[in-house]
């Protein structure tokens, strides 16, 4: 021990340590004012995700940054360690730590990433503060960390520097293959008296310890708590496949008394632990079809501001009165806190309307895109349908034409009100045959709403089924029997009226021994295979485009030889969120529009599982838009750009939406907006 | 103050599709719904209530599924539900139906009373007039409007050709209402999830003091024989031509062949 700052030393470290403890228990009280949610099933499985999405950084580096973000990581957790063998010689300074303070090889490693991690910083400050993405936000606390890293690695390096040019036994064999510590040596130290060496040494070692037991206290209580949340939220992370994460709750239960989340600690802890993790990266509103298109709606912000910020505040508040939440407040209560402590304000302040704008939570299209992208598994959509379903079933406030659909729903079993007997109308002049009536088809053909009322939908059904005539399979519909599927009642918010719907239609499907359902509707297709599972509907659902692929590759559909050609040449094709995303289906609808003699497929720059959003899922379909801001002009315009002879869509939404945004940016340029069954069905 | 509204539970059909075997009409894959026009009277009664205060309570005379009508009324916002249930009442034509209503009416102790103009399925308009008559109120048929409540009058707009008439009318009084007195408002959740599990005063033929000679097929002297689709004779051809010379040819020599000119 370097008495007497041995001593000194000592108790920094537990002063420290009790500072890093103290401000994590407090944020993991904060955490545990949420929800409980079982997320610790399947360790196994959950330590699949925490590996790729952590130590390899699986979703950072689909993006050039991210590998910056890789060495910074790797380069941390070797920095973190080399600090062991370093802050140990403050109590034991001849202590040689096993595996680390004699090993070179650690030492080379750490060094290199040291570089790297200077490098990729002088390389981040240069992108945050010089070219300004607007994706990044120049705060104070981002520019305090890289000063900090950068004084940490900068006094590690000139600590070992001096104990090099002290000739010190234990470093010369544990430096050897480092470049860092020799050449601060030769630059700096050169020609220092032994005396003065080992003053430089012991005061750059406690200009060492001070800064980074400063940085050391400074991440939990800073948004750099990151680094100690996104590893848990990667272990933590969703098991469910993209479209089947919406948990579903029953509204006459006699314990709900309040539905959606109304109130920050209503959110279950995993959805409070996101905002711990974010790394504020912005990838998710750079992709978010709302925020691009102007709307009050940013996910990033929503998730390391507005929500973490009115946690912090509100939790704070929370824990100091001893409250779990606010849910049984009384008016007075909260007057006579607020009178005590003026900060107890916050408690008053409803999370749907004072803290999160219901423009914004109304902007969402459900897209999925922030949650894809997002590298610490964050889930923005469940959070926005809680907010919703609060708005929607606890306080009966939304948009009225929202009402509307939903009244459609509920008593003609389609968001347009048309009459619920004229569902299988479309049918009728090919004559389908309807499911009752058929004697056990292959496939049952479900239509949806769009496609058995929608005009330019109504095409597609009717392309899929002359197809599936073709092709020799036997398929019925269930005209006026089938009913709204509730995708957007329950994007909407309103989980009654979906668990109405996805009764009865799983009660008719099961009545009619339904097995095999093929829908052109990508909705549809997620309800009913990712979502009726839970009310008792266990149905092979397929995409009519995966269908016919496959009818396809077995030789049951045949397109002619020396078919014509269709008129469109050159098609762009556009992912739908719901089958692109949500399925993960890009391959079916290509491989049918290559089928096409002499077409032509074009990408636009955002395809696959970066595409982006026509506009319309997350009930967003039934929602005024302003005129100026329209996602659908924005994705419209994207697939103009790569003059297109026609856009290839898989989705009766996209369909509505391409064919709208055509007719407003090129009405006269004949630009189809096409299916490609309705291609295929004109050859056969 | 009691406001009573009576409401039929009907299929949701603009087509009355007719079993041509059992002279009934299909029920089979129909949705029931509350009949239109009364679900407007609940409408205009709840809007009474807003603006004078009172009870509302849904009435309905049917099967033990009727029940789902009436919940619907209490979704929007009645205070009580009667339904009205009993194998008596079978068969019961519109004296009948509005003889039992009467008299649940009258055990409720309601001064007004709203019903739809006409249920859908029958279109007779008689059974709200009936239940006036049976208890010998004022009435007031195809009201659009409620100017003004005072404790012994109403001032309402009867819908009449051309125009409506302005209506004093005393009280107690029924009100038959036309769809135009209110959009019927969509209920709030947290109003379905109560209206569920609400509970609902059932009463049969004995708890209304119905004399068995005066309900079901007993007490109607009218009885449905048979109920048809009318053969459409109209037959209708689109004509096509290139010039409106032409279609007007064409159409001359469809008449003179139709020996019609
Ligand atoms: S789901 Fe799509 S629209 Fe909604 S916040 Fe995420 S990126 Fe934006
Ligand atoms: S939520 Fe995810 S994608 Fe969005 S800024 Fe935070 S870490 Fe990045």
């Amino acid at each position: 021990m370097r008495n007497p700052q041995g001593i000194i030393f000592l108790v920094l470290t537990i002063v420290t340590l009790a500072l890093f403890v103290s401000a994590l228990s407090r944020k993991l009280r904060i955490l545990k004012l949420g929800a409980p949610e079982n997320r610790f099933d399947n360790p196994l499985r959950r330590l699949g995700n925490f590996i790729m999405l952590i130590p390899l950084q699986g979703k950072m580096l689909r993006e050039f940054y991210g590998v910056i973000h890789l060495f910074v990581f790797w380069g941390f957790i070797f920095i973190v360690l080399g600090e062991i063998p370093l802050l140990l010689e403050g109590i034991f300074p001849d202590l040689v730590v096993p595996l680390l303070g004699d090993n070179p090889y650690f030492y080379l490693i750490k060094d290199a990433l040291s570089l790297l991690v200077v490098v990729g910083l002088f390389i981040g400050l240069i992108r945050r503060w010089v070219l300004k993405p607007r994706r990044l936000y120049r705060t104070s606390e981002a520019a305090l960390v890289v000063i900090l890293v950068l004084a940490v690695i900068l006094t590690d390096w000139l600590v070992g520097a001096a104990k090099l040019a002290l000739a010190e036994g234990g470093a010369v064999a544990a430096f050897r293959l480092t470049v860092g510590y020799p050449f601060f040596a030769s630059v700096f130290l050169t020609g220092l008296e032994p005396a003065a060496l080992a003053m430089f040494r012991d005061m750059v070692w406690w200009l060492h310890v001070f800064v980074f037991f400063g940085f050391f206290i400074y991440i939990p209580n800073s948004k750099h708590l990151h680094v100690l949340a996104a590893p848990f939220n990667g272990y933590f992370a969703s098991l469910q496949p993209a479209g089947a994460q919406i948990p579903t709750f029953d509204p006459l239960a006699e314990e709900v008394d309040e539905y959606g989340v109304g109130r920050i600690e209503a959110f279950t802890w995993k959805q409070l632990l996101d905002s711990f993790a974010c790394g504020e990266c912005g990838r998710c509103m750079d992709s978010c079809p709302a925020n691009l298109s102007g709307k009050p709606l940013n996910p990033k912000k929503l998730i390391c501001r507005t929500l973490k910020e009115h946690l912090l505040e509100k939790g704070a508040v929370l824990l100091r009165h001893g409250l779990q939440s606010t849910k049984d407040l009384t008016p007075e209560r909260l007057t006579e806190l607020t009178r005590l402590d003026p900060e107890a304000e916050v408690l008053g302040r409803r999370l749907v309307g004072d803290v999160v704008d219901p423009e914004a939570l109304w902007a969402c299209a459900t897209c999925g895109s922030c949650q894809n992208l997002c590298p610490v598994a964050n889930e923005h959509v469940q959070k926005i349908i809680d907010m919703r379903r609060f708005a929607v079933m606890n306080e009966d406030n939304y948009a009225p034409e929202l009402r509307l659909a939903f009244r459609n729903v509920e008593s003609k079993f389609n968001p347009w009100g048309v009459s619920w007997s004229e569902r299988g109308a479309w049918g009728k002049p090919l004559a389908v045959p309807l499911w009752k009536e058929a004697t056990e088809p292959e496939y049952l053909f479900w239509v949806g709403c769009a496609g058995s009322f929608d005009n330019s939908a109504k095409k597609v059904s009717e392309a899929v089924a002359k197809i599936l005539e073709t092709a020799g399979v036997s398929f019925a519909i269930l005209g006026p029997e089938e009913k709204c599927c509730g995708d957007f009642v329950r994007r909407a918010g309103n989980e009654y009226l979906f668990r109405l719907m996805a009764e009865e239609n799983v009660a008719m499907l099961n009545q009619r021994q339904a097995r095999r359902i093929v829908t052109a509707c990508p909705h549809c297709l997620n309800t009913l295979k990712n979502e009726y599972p839970a009310f008792g509907g266990n149905f092979e659902v397929v995409h009519h485009t995966q269908l016919i692929w496959r009818l396809v590759q077995e030789g049951r559909l045949q397109i002619p030889a020396g078919a014509a050609p269709a008129s469109p040449q050159r098609v762009v094709v556009h992912d739908s969120c719901y089958l692109g995303r949500y399925q993960g289906e890009y391959e079916a609808p290509r491989a049918l529009f290559r089928l096409i003699p002499g077409l032509e497929l074009c990408e636009m720059e955002r395809h696959r599982d970066r595409s982006f959003c026509c506009g319309a899922g997350g009930a967003r379909m039934w929602l005024e838009e302003d005129a100026d801001e329209r996602v659908n002009l924005l994705r419209a315009r994207q697939a103009l750009d790569k003059a297109p002879q026609a856009i290839g869509v898989n989705c009766p939404y996209c369909l509505t939406m391409m064919e709208d945004g055509v007719k407003d940016l090129a009405p006269d340029q004949g630009v189809e907006v096409v299916d490609p069954a309705v291609l295929i069905a004109r050859l056969l | 103050m009691r406001i009573v509204v009576c409401v039929k539970q009907v299929p949701d059909t603009t087509e009355v599709r007719i079993d041509p075997v059992k002279n009934t009409l299909i029920r089979e894959g129909v949705p029931s719904i509350v009949n239109p026009f009364d679900e407007c009277a609940m409408e205009a009664a709840l809007r009474f209530r807003r603006d004078y205060g009172g009870t509302v309570v849904a009435l309905s005379m049917g099967p033990p599924q009727a029940e789902a009508a009436l919940r619907k009324c209490l979704a929007m916002g009645a205070d009580e539900a009667v339904l009205i249930s009993d194998r008596a009442f079978a068969g019961a034509d519109t004296l009948a139906t509005s003889f039992a209503l009467a008299r649940a009416i009258a055990k409720i102790g309601a001064d007004l009373i709203f019903c739809g103009k006409m249920a859908i399925d029958g279109d007779t308009a008689q059974v709200g007039p009936g239940i006036a008559e049976h208890l010998g109120l004022t009435q007031v048929t195809n009201v659009q409007k409620i100017r003004e409540a005072r404790a012994d009058y109403l001032m309402v707009e009867r819908v009449c050709e051309g125009g409506y008439e302005l209506v004093r009318a005393s009280r107690p009084v029924l009100l038959a209402v036309e769809k135009t007195i209110g959009e019927p408002r969509y209920p709030s959740v947290k109003a379905s999830v109560r209206a569920r599990r609400a509970a609902i005063t059932a009463w049969n033929a004995a708890d209304i003091e119905a004399p068995e000679e005066k309900i079901g097929l007993n007490g109607s002297p009218t009885q449905v024989t048979r109920i048809f689709t009318p053969e459409t004779r109209r037959r209708s051809e689109m004509l096509e031509a290139a010039t409106a010379e032409g279609l007007c040819d064409l159409l001359l020599a469809k008449l003179r062949d139709a020996e019609i000119i």
